[in-house]
């Protein structure tokens, strides 16, 4: 498994608790008219779909889809860190704003996570093939 | 693949078809169970698919296809796991029993923290089971 994967997967298991301890709060003890309410909610959402379900699916695909040939088996390793860099600041930023930065923090957060995955997704697109295929060119 | 797989896999797709019924339960006629809010189906099927469905289906492949330990057992202990699955599934039936008494009849708060309690539970003994599974191979 690749440091990556080790350390999106990992973040992963974190987000999972964080977002299901917010989650047991809303739903034992903060009353469902509660001021704090929606931006728990926003909170526990980022946390849940953003921090946990993506990384976990980006972490294990970027370690098992098939390898290219070469030096770079996995893909460009700046376009990696760049897509890995903004999806964490996007998350990061998200997550603030829903916790009382405001909505124009929630947007520029998700522009980011946006623009993170978009990276991810060109990374992944050339390794969606047949397995072997591409390795015998070089 | 291990019983523990086997186990969450098949449980989160049972999971997948209550959450189904529960989103096609919001378009009954007019008449049938008046007394159940639509806001207690809608969360109730919201968290049958994401984490009855989602989070047991990948926790049981996960478990299946991480990177296996070389000494013995190679998958490690399947007791978290099997605490999860347990935990985890009784949190989901007090909620959505309670989210439905709780928002339908008045009903007390008490299965609501207590589906809270078992799901964070369960939560934790998920983090358990796969942290050591995630590492780098050995060359």
């Amino acid at each position: 498994m690749p440091p990556l994967s080790v350390w999106l997967l990992r973040g992963a298991l974190c987000a999972l608790v964080a977002g299901s301890a917010l989650g047991a709060w809303l739903l034992a003890g903060e009353p469902l008219a509660g001021a704090l309410h929606p931006a728990l909610r926003d909170a526990h959402f980022t946390l849940m779909l953003f921090g946990w379900l993506l990384p976990f699916v980006v972490g294990t695909a970027y370690w098992m889809l098939p390898r290219h040939a070469g030096d770079a088996p996995r893909g460009s390793p700046g376009r990696t860190r760049l897509a890995a860099a903004a999806y964490t600041a996007g998350l990061a930023i998200r997550l603030g704003g829903a916790l009382g930065g405001g909505e124009t923090w929630v947007s520029a957060g998700t522009a980011l996570l946006l623009f993170g995955t978009a990276g991810f997704i060109t990374l992944f697109w050339a390794r969606i093939k047949p397995f072997g295929a591409g390795r015998s060119a070089s | 693949m291990p019983p523990l797989s086997r186990a969450f896999v098949k449980a989160g797709f049972v999971a997948l078809l209550l959450g189904l019924l529960a989103e096609a339960l919001l378009a009954r006629p007019e008449g049938l169970w008046p007394g159940l809010p639509a806001a207690a189906i809608r969360l109730s099927a919201l968290h049958l698919l994401t984490v009855g469905w989602l989070l047991q289906v990948i926790t049981g492949v996960a478990f299946w296809m991480f990177p296996r330990h070389r000494d013995h057992p190679p998958r490690g202990s399947a007791a978290p796991g099997w605490a999860a699955w347990g935990l985890l599934n009784l949190g989901l039936l007090a909620r959505v029993g309670g989210e439905s008494w709780h928002l339908g009849a008045g009903g007390p708060r008490w299965p609501l923290q207590f589906s809270a309690l078992l799901q964070l539970a369960a939560a934790c003994c998920i983090a358990w089971l796969l942290w050591p599974r995630i590492r780098a191979l050995a060359a």
